[in-house]
């Protein structure tokens, strides 16, 4: 009984500390979505009335729309790029034993340790030389460079847990190495490949510092786009557009979640 | 395969070039007082923001992995870790509306009657320290819940049994036990904080000047060998760290094996 009471006091303290810093982090993100219904002509609190302009305003300013096509291209492309190099990478790594595998290993994973603007001004000074500065392409192969470490750690984990001999009884069942691979593998990595594609995507779809300097004005993305927004104007139009993505981000999630539900949390709960 | 190794040559490459062909760079650099207060207020903002981060994390990892409840533990990672799914900008611009002087915060503050007339808080320091460590926080709990996930809770109890209370067993048990986890928390919150560039940027307005932005402005006003001499110095920090903490955590690695044996 007396231990009990001795800990209680701890207990909630804990959790009053825990719901404290989840309203922390979810402050701002409620407050953009707050914001984007407030009628008045700047950043307000308490909002003045409910509105709706501020999301008319986002979908009349055409640059907006085409910054949000040139992300989904180049997320859509180095999330493809990023999948089948890591999904290669991993699988060597996995069934394969070979020298200079370690080296590989650093220097697919050297990306996270580099400061993001450093990387961002040497891919600038390397396009500018070989002439990949301004393009899509470009954007396309750095952002891959970025997610590559995620979907090589999750795809090698899945791999190590896919049966090996599995392929081997349909292959020797008569299946050729396409068929076995289309047939046996691929369903039992889907789910990896589904939970590391998604996070390429965002990580290329919210990329911002190495971006900046890669590409010419016409083709901004997205980030880069709200980015110079915020700084020149101060109103409700980026919270109606953050709001937006907000929005599409949870209804993917939704859409997934029947498959991360297993796998991720298992994944999150025991990585490393 | 190939892509990957000449993206990394190419990589060094990039900054190589530019260091032979301007050497002076470095000179300007090194001998100019305003670049040294640049460098000063980034590594002081970077190592509060690291400090503040992983306390605050700390317990927020501990009260996450303590949940019995497997369903309340799934919905407070999915909190937690649902800012990733945003965009930095989008976060920063949240902490904007929030502190500016019509914000919510300063609204609060002047209706509970705390202070008179709004606290600066955006276009100055305390703002972007917020913003910091609000993007920097689910990076710091995800390698600390990981380790004290990870943690055999046989041992605890073998504590307890042994006549341990609460607090000695977090002191002499979990806590050394998680450091790994508290090491790599630091090493990333620094890491990440010493080379931001989307906060200072947008919570600073201008007024909080921190090493990536000033290399940003360099490049964009096409001083590219004073960029490179700053990316190569902000790239030395960052090795420096990961390799000095990288060495800490093999000593505490070492320490354990050698305590049990």
């Amino acid at each position: 009984m007396r231990r009990r009471w001795a800990l209680d006091p701890f207990s909630f303290f804990l959790a009053t500390g825990l719901v404290l810093a989840t309203l922390f982090v979810l402050a701002p993100i409620v407050f953009v979505i707050l914001n984007s219904f407030n009628a008045a002509e700047f950043n307000v609190f308490p909002p003045q009335g409910f509105s709706l302009r501020w999301y008319k305003l986002v979908f009349n300013e055409p640059d907006f729309g085409k910054a949000f096509i040139n992300s989904m291209i180049v997320g859509i492309g180095s999330m493809s790029l990023s999948l089948i190099v890591g999904t290669s990478v991993a699988w060597t790594f996995v069934r394969y034993l070979y020298s200079g595998q370690s080296l590989i290993r650093s220097f697919i994973f050297a990306p996270i340790t580099v400061p993001r603007i450093g990387l961002g001004m040497a891919v600038f000074l390397l396009y500018i030389r070989v002439g990949l500065y301004g393009g899509r392409f470009g954007l396309i192969l750095v952002h891959s460079l970025l997610s590559l470490p995620f979907v090589v750690s999750v795809m090698t984990a899945v791999l190590y847990s896919s049966d090996p001999a599995l392929e081997d009884a349909a292959q020797d069942l008569g299946a050729t190495k396409l068929q076995s691979f289309l047939k046996v593998t691929l369903p039992q990595i889907s789910t990896g490949l589904i939970v590391s594609g998604l996070f390429a995507f965002i990580i290329s779809f919210d990329e911002l510092v190495t971006s900046i300097f890669l590409v010419r004005p016409e083709n901004n993305t997205l980030p880069i786009k709200m980015f110079l927004y915020v700084q020149e104007f101060q109103n409700p139009t980026l919270a109606a557009l953050a709001s937006i993505l907000i929005f599409g981000t949870i209804l993917i999630v939704i859409v997934l979640y029947p498959t991360l539900k297993s796998q991720e949390a298992r994944m999150l709960l025991s990585r490393r | 395969m190939w892509l990957l190794f000449s993206n990394s040559a190419y990589h060094f490459n990039g900054i190589k070039i530019e260091r032979l062909v301007t050497f002076e760079a470095y000179r300007d650099f090194f001998t100019d007082p305003f670049y040294w207060d640049v460098l000063k207020r980034t590594l002081s903002l970077a190592t509060i923001a690291t400090t503040v981060t992983t306390t605050i994390s700390y317990p927020v990892a501990y009260a996450i992995s303590r949940l019995q409840s497997q369903r309340l533990k799934i919905l407070f990672y999915i909190l937690i870790f649902s800012p990733l799914l945003t965009s930095i900008v989008t976060r920063a611009f949240g902490w904007m509306i929030l502190l500016g002087g019509n914000g919510f915060i300063n609204y609060a503050l002047m209706q509970t009657g705390l202070v008179n007339e709004p606290v600066r808080m955006i276009y100055d320091v305390k703002g972007v320290m917020i913003a910091m460590v609000h993007i920097q926080l689910p990076f710091a709990v995800f390698p600390i819940i990981s380790v004290l996930n990870q943690m055999n809770p046989a041992i605890k109890e073998a504590a307890s049994d042994l006549g341990g209370n609460r607090w000695d067993i977090f002191r002499r048990v979990t806590w050394p036990l998680s450091l790994p986890g508290v090491i790599v928390a630091l090493q990333i919150t620094f890491i990440q904080t010493v080379s931001a560039f989307v906060a200072p940027s947008l919570l600073g307005g201008g007024r909080v000047l921190v090493f990536p932005r000033l290399i940003y402005d360099n490049i964009t006003s096409l001083n590219w060998p004073m960029a490179s001499v700053q990316a190569v110095i902000l790239l030395a920090i960052s090795l420096t760290i990961l390799f000095v903490s990288n060495r800490i955590s093999l000593l505490l690695y070492q320490g354990h094996r050698k305590a049990n044996i």
